[in-house]
């Protein structure tokens, strides 16, 4: 038999529509004898069905224990809460059981508080988990390493102190004692050889002083005195003007 | 001078020598005194580690950096606060830094959204009925077990706020966000915490 012409009878027999037929029976060939035995068919199964019916299973609780199981389960945490507050609002209950609220406002919030059953709620619920975890306390907990293989592990990564403070004055230290004595005056010192550099190029293009022709001299150290003689023409025409 | 006396419990030497004078002989470059106090500070050091990270090989590596950390940084402790305080901040900056490598502070998951204030601006009510007959050692390891179930910034918050006894101002600077980010935080983490211990909490009286 073809398998969507048997869905499209059971699909009309069930009263679905006639789209949901039609999708059923497209491009389907069946004889009309098949369809009437297999329409015969299905009446008869839905028949039987009906008039067995379901088993009827009694609940193996009394009421009362199952109401009461019921409002269990209902109530507390597992009920979905309706009652919504504003972040901000139990921000400031949080840090009221925290010991944080200023004093300024401390009575208007303690105002607001009493006159709302939710905030309150919220105040219970935050002070029985700040008061459940400081009574449960931190767990005490023994490094696994032994006292000897853990000191071992931190040695070999101490610089001996003393050592440390040698490194100041001479790995690391020289760099910034030089810094620290050459640094302010290395400034001034580089525009003066940049001057200096500057002026005795100008001089060398345009000197200023007139080369004269020394024939002699006589130097004297002890007593510090020199004579030079002289005798270019033109520094003495010069001197005698 | 390290004072040794011995353990009449055991049998073995028990280095008394304060932990201020150990300091002090660290400082003047004794490794000795360091590996005293080292001995004395570990477990608590390496718990800290852990509540953090929850990684055994990660805990360790941390808290032994956070010593090598303590040696390099020893002149800069002053005394104000207790030494293991101190050390104990180092080891929390060294797990932050390590939790921040691995970029999990940016929208972990669909809580980290909603406690941005982006999507979810109304809070629905619970009741939470906490210590309903609950033995204290079984609670503190339900406690710890819920602690490993959190994403790491929600535990990171629980662990500065309540055990560490941090401010939100504090943990804020620590964690490098906003207040308001710190109590969105600890509010989701501890919300959190109460929806899996109302299970235990059932479990319990089942």
């Amino acid at each position: 038999m073809n398998e969507k012409i048997l869905l499209a009878i059971h699909a009309r027999e069930d009263g679905e529509s006639a789209w949901v037929q039609s999708q059923a029976m497209e491009s389907g060939v069946m004889t009309r004898e098949e369809m009437l035995a297999e329409r015969d068919a299905l009446w008869r199964m839905k028949s039987y069905l009906k008039q067995a019916g379901e088993l009827t299973r009694p609940c193996p609780v009394s009421d009362p224990v199952y109401i009461q199981g019921f409002r269990e389960m209902f109530s507390k945490e597992s009920q979905p809460s309706t009652v919504y507050l504003e972040l901000d609002q139990v921000m400031k209950v949080q840090a009221m059981v925290d010991g944080e609220t200023p004093v300024s406002q401390m009575a208007a919030l303690n105002q607001t508080l009493e006159s709302s059953s939710p905030l309150q709620s919220i105040h219970r619920e935050l002070s029985g988990i700040r008061q459940l975890v400081a009574e449960a306390g931190e767990p005490t907990r023994k490094c696994p390493e032994s006292p000897e293989f853990y000191w071992s592990q931190i040695e070999k990564s101490l610089v001996p102190r003393i050592q440390v403070r040698q490194a100041a004055w001479s790995g690391i230290g020289w760099k910034s004692w030089v810094s620290r004595i050459f640094g302010p005056v290395f400034l001034p010192a580089a525009l003066g050889v940049i001057i200096c550099l500057f002026i005795g190029h100008q001089l060398e293009n345009n000197p200023i002083y007139t080369e004269v022709q020394v024939s002699s001299a006589l130097i004297d150290t002890q007593s510090g005195v020199a004579v030079y003689f002289i005798d270019d023409p033109s520094f003495l025409n010069g001197a005698l003007d | 001078m390290s004072e040794i006396i011995s353990n009449p419990q055991n049998g073995s030497e028990v280095d008394e020598t304060p932990d201020e004078l150990l300091i002090e002989q660290s400082k003047n470059g004794s490794m000795d005194s360091f590996e005293e106090l080292v001995r004395r500070h570990k477990d608590k050091i390496y718990a800290r580690a852990f509540s953090m990270m929850r990684n055994e090989d990660g805990a360790l590596e941390l808290s032994q950096l956070a010593w090598i950390r303590a040696w390099q940084k020893l002149d800069q402790f002053k005394g104000d606060s207790s030494f293991t305080t101190w050390l104990t901040r180092i080891t929390i900056n060294l797990c932050l830094d390590e939790i921040r490598k691995r970029k999990r502070f940016s929208a972990e998951s669909i809580d980290e959204l909603d406690e941005s204030g982006g999507v979810e601006r109304k809070i629905p009510v619970m009741e939470f009925n906490p210590t309903s007959g609950m033995e204290r050692t079984e609670l503190r390891q339900r406690v710890d077990e819920a602690l490993a179930q959190l994403s790491e910034v929600h535990r990171t918050v629980i662990v500065l706020h309540e055990f560490e006894g941090m401010e939100y101002k504090e943990v804020a600077e620590a964690m490098g966000c906003s207040i308001g980010t710190v109590m969105s935080r600890l509010f989701y983490a501890r919300r959190r915490l109460a929806t899996l211990l109302s299970g235990f909490r059932r479990e319990y009286s089942a």
